[in-house]
């Protein structure tokens, strides 16, 4: 046993090792950055964002500001310095500096006395507090009576009413315990401080191209009553079929009527693209060869090639036996493969987090973990094989060069002229489970059956209609899990018992 | 101490065994000779014994312990020098009998103190830095030898290491086999030369065709390895013969004598020429021959029908 703890502990900080986790971890991680950060809009994760929700009241005897600050989430910005002006436009020389920190709320208010001029603009300049940018400059035309306006920022929408100085605002929002769908944030503000109205609010998925807006109460989807807050987050019950649909939210007076109070006429509410989902499909195409091939030289380097050289004869002679030696190589291979994975998706996620604000679930975590370091183990496993036949390092190298283009690069085209030699129609569904057992003979298939399993649909990528729930062709729990485990434990265990016994 | 009984090797149905039903002991504080024409099955053998292959039957104990059974326990007593010493081509002479040492239980600190040792007793030190790749044969095969010493083995397995060493090598490594022997292990040394061994080995296994043919004993060596001398006279009489006859038994040829079974010590020769010369013959020339041992050896492995 000592032996192979020895062995083992020497395998695991070998050079290859080291470098094969290292090429990993960069690669994937480097991967994922590029690809975070092509598609990404804003890089900054949104409890690091401040929206500043600005509201000006004129009175007699001046200006009353109130200004709400929420990040990302909608969660109030306590201690953030705000810099702002008042703006007489037609004298644009003449300008009225306001500078304040909001409160534990999230609110700054001040009272600006200011009789003289008629100062119409509100502009805000970029602050800065520790960790957080304000993520917008802008302006507002200040409320007088009888005045409106909308659409300040973007994703944020405000109107104010021509009757009794108010402001709403609705916006968007992340969720924090959610990256697939966002909330809505609905802002309140009036000139006598008074708490929002009752309102109800309706919303829309447009599944049409063209729509009119605003659209009529009647024909959109009632949410409720609300009113009676200053700033409160909404969460819309809306599910898969509105997965990258446009969403249109309309806050209605109680008493109906044909304008709403305030609109958010475009916002997309409900996006599945999770941190797992955005990792599984950034890692398939270059996993896709990575992990076989780095399957296949870990075989060759930890054992095949010590074999053939006969540089493992000179450690044989030691007082150890094949058995163990073959175990602490295969199993230190296993455990590199292991460590780099966990390490390259632990990473990863951290790059993602900052683009989409959640972390990897443990389902997403487990099934990318699993698909590919079954994978891995057993195109080495199938390395450990050839390694017991094969006399020559040229031989090994040569046949798992073999095994990566024949079970990886052109397995799917293989396993098709196969299917078009039995004359098997893959329109219908005993075809299509046909292919899929053909195509799982080969382990460069595990990953991509693990995601069948946990997306619980099997077909193409595009369109629902030419696809298969996974459990009706076969895919389930149980099913993927004999697979991975044939995976794991007979080309290690067949090449075991050869490594054993054979001379 | 290494016993082998009955040992069998069969690489494959359709060829002759390479080893055929071998006995053979190796005592401590002895020097075993393994001597057989290519292909004879000598490097079969040791590797066997050193645990790289398995038998296909027989056994094979290495201080009481048996190599296939119990694996760890014998090896732990077996330093093996292979013919075509094979190293991890990139690797450094330290390093890597550190990670030998490990599996004796060696502690790094301990280990690294000896490959110290073992190096610069072979010479070999100097030449640390570099990979083994780069390393002439010679020092490839001393390297293989203080990589055998690294556990400090009871046993040790040469196989053909003698050949393809310069004189001044071959005779370092006989007196290095020699204090092994002092030291009381047992030494197993192949070669296809039987003349090679005959000045170092206690006993002679003569191996032919997988199977022991015969054992020569140090007894039989002094009479076989015994040197004849080869004496050219100007004229050689019946009085001349029976003159030699003192130092053992002279058969004549032409002018030629050749006296065999030599009862003087290889060191008294020169009293055979002083005889000849008080006695007024004139030597033309005098020569010692060994020709014997290996006529012998030819004749019990030759290939013969
Ligand atoms: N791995 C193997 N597979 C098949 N046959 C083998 C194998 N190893 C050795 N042999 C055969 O076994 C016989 C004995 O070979 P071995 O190497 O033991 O001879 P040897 O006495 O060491 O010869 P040499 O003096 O040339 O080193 C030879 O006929 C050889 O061809
Ligand atoms: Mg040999």
């Amino acid at each position: 046993m000592r032996d192979f703890i020895y062995d083992l502990r020497r395998t695991l900080t070998g050079k290859f090792t080291i470098t094969m986790i290292v090429l990993i971890v960069l690669a994937t991680v480097g991967i994922s950055y590029a690809a975070v950060s092509v598609s990404s809009v804003s890089s900054v994760p949104p409890n690091s964002e401040a929206y500043v929700y600005p509201a000006v009241f004129k009175t007699a005897y001046g200006y009353n500001v109130t200004d709400f600050v929420a990040n990302g989430y909608g969660q109030p910005v306590s201690g953030l310095k705000l810099d702002s002006s008042l703006i007489n436009e037609t004298a644009s020389t003449q300008m009225y500096n306001i500078s304040g920190t909001t409160n534990g709320h999230g609110y700054f208010n001040t009272t600006v006395a200011l009789t003289e001029g008629n100062f119409t603009t509100y502009g805000y300049f970029s602050s800065y507090i520790s960790g957080i940018n304000t993520t917008f400059e802008s302006s507002i035309s200040i409320l007088k009576k009888n005045e409106s306006q909308s659409g300040i920022l973007p994703n944020m929408y405000s109107w104010q009413s021509t009757n009794n100085l108010s402001v709403y605002f609705i916006g968007k929002v992340a969720n924090p315990s959610s990256a697939t769908i966002s909330g809505i944030e609905i802002y309140y503000a009036s000139a006598n401080g008074s708490a929002m109205p009752s309102g109800t609010l309706y919303y829309y998925v447009q599944n049409t191209s063209s729509i009119s807006l605003p659209i009529p109460s009647k024909e959109m989807l009632k949410f409720g009553t609300i009113g009676g807050f200053y700033n409160k987050v909404f969460t819309l019950p809306l599910n898969a079929s509105a997965n990258e649909m446009n969403v249109v939210v309309e806050l209605f007076p109680p008493s109906g009527g044909a304008q709403p109070l305030v609109m958010l006429p475009s916002a997309t509410l409900y996006s599945a693209t999770s941190s797992g989902a955005l990792l599984e499909a950034i890692l398939q195409v270059p996993y896709e060869f990575l992990i076989p091939i780095l399957g296949i030289f870990s075989a060759y380097f930890y054992y095949g090639k010590d074999k053939a050289s006969g540089v493992l004869e000179s450690i044989i002679t030691r007082p150890v036996t094949k058995g163990r030696i073959f175990l602490s190589r295969f199993l230190g291979g296993a455990m590199s493969f292991l460590i780099a994975l966990i390490m390259a998706e632990a990473l990863s996620d951290l790059v993602i987090y900052r683009y989409t604000g959640s972390l990897l679930s443990s389902s997403y975590f487990f099934s990318i973990l699993g698909g590919y370091l079954v994978e891995a183990i057993a195109f080495s496993g199938l390395i450990y094989i050839v390694s017991q036949f094969l006399k020559s390092q040229g031989g090994i190298l040569g046949t798992g060069i073999g095994l990566f283009f024949v079970m990886v690069l052109f397995w799917s085209d293989l396993m098709a002229i196969i299917l078009y030699a039995l004359h098997v129609n893959s329109a219908v569904k005993s075809g299509v489970i046909m292919a899929l057992a053909l195509d799982t003979i080969s382990p460069s298939t595990f990953p991509s059956l693990v995601i069948y399993l946990r997306s619980g649909f099997y077909g193409s990528a595009f369109g629902v209609g030419s696809g298969y729930p996974a459990s009706s062709v076969g895919i389930t729990l149980v099913s993927v899990i004999l697979v991975g485990l044939f995976w794991l434990f007979i080309p290690a265990l067949a090449s075991f018992f050869l490594a054993r016994s054979r001379d | 101490m290494i016993h082998i009984t009955h040992l069998t090797k069969q690489f494959s149905r359709n060829q002759p065994p390479a080893v055929k039903n071998l006995d053979l002991e190796i005592n401590d504080g002895e020097i075993m000779g393994f001597a057989g024409l290519n292909g004879a099955g000598k490097t079969t053998t040791i590797r066997i014994v050193s645990g790289i292959i398995f038998p296909t039957s027989g056994k094979v104990l290495v201080n009481g312990k048996d190599i296939v059974k119990e694996k760890v326990a014998a090896s732990k007593h077996i330093g093996w020098v292979p013919e075509l010493p094979n190293f991890e081509p990139t690797g450094k002479s330290v390093q890597l009998l550190k990670y030998y040492a490990g599996f004796y239980g060696i502690p790094p600190k301990e280990a690294e103190a000896r490959a110290e040792t073992l190096l610069k007793k072979f010479n070999i030190w100097d030449a640390r830095r570099r990979p083994l790749k780069d390393y002439s044969q010679g020092m490839k095969k001393r390297f293989s030898i203080a990589a055998a010493m690294m556990g400090d083995p009871d046993n040790f397995l040469f196989d053909e290491t003698l050949n393809g060493l310069d004189p001044e090598g071959v005779k370092n490594m006989r007196d290095f086999m020699l204090s092994l022997r002092k030291d009381g292990k047992a030494v197993f040394l192949s070669s296809h030369i039987l003349s090679e061994l005959e000045n170092v080995a206690d006993r002679i296994a003569v191996i032919k065709r997988g199977e022991i043919v015969k054992v020569i004993e140090r007894s039989d060596l002094s009479n076989l390895g015994e040197i004849s001398l080869k004496i050219v006279l100007q004229k050689v009489d019946e009085n001349a013969i029976s003159m030699l006859g003192q130092y053992g038994i002279p058969e004549k040829s032409g002018n030629e004598i050749v006296l065999r079974n030599l009862n003087i010590p290889s060191g008294e020769v020169y009293k055979v020429s002083e005889t000849l010369f008080k006695a007024g013959y004139r030597v033309i020339s005098i020569s010692t021959e060994s020709e014997g041992l290996e006529d012998y050896f030819l004749e019990l492995v030759g290939s013969g029908k």
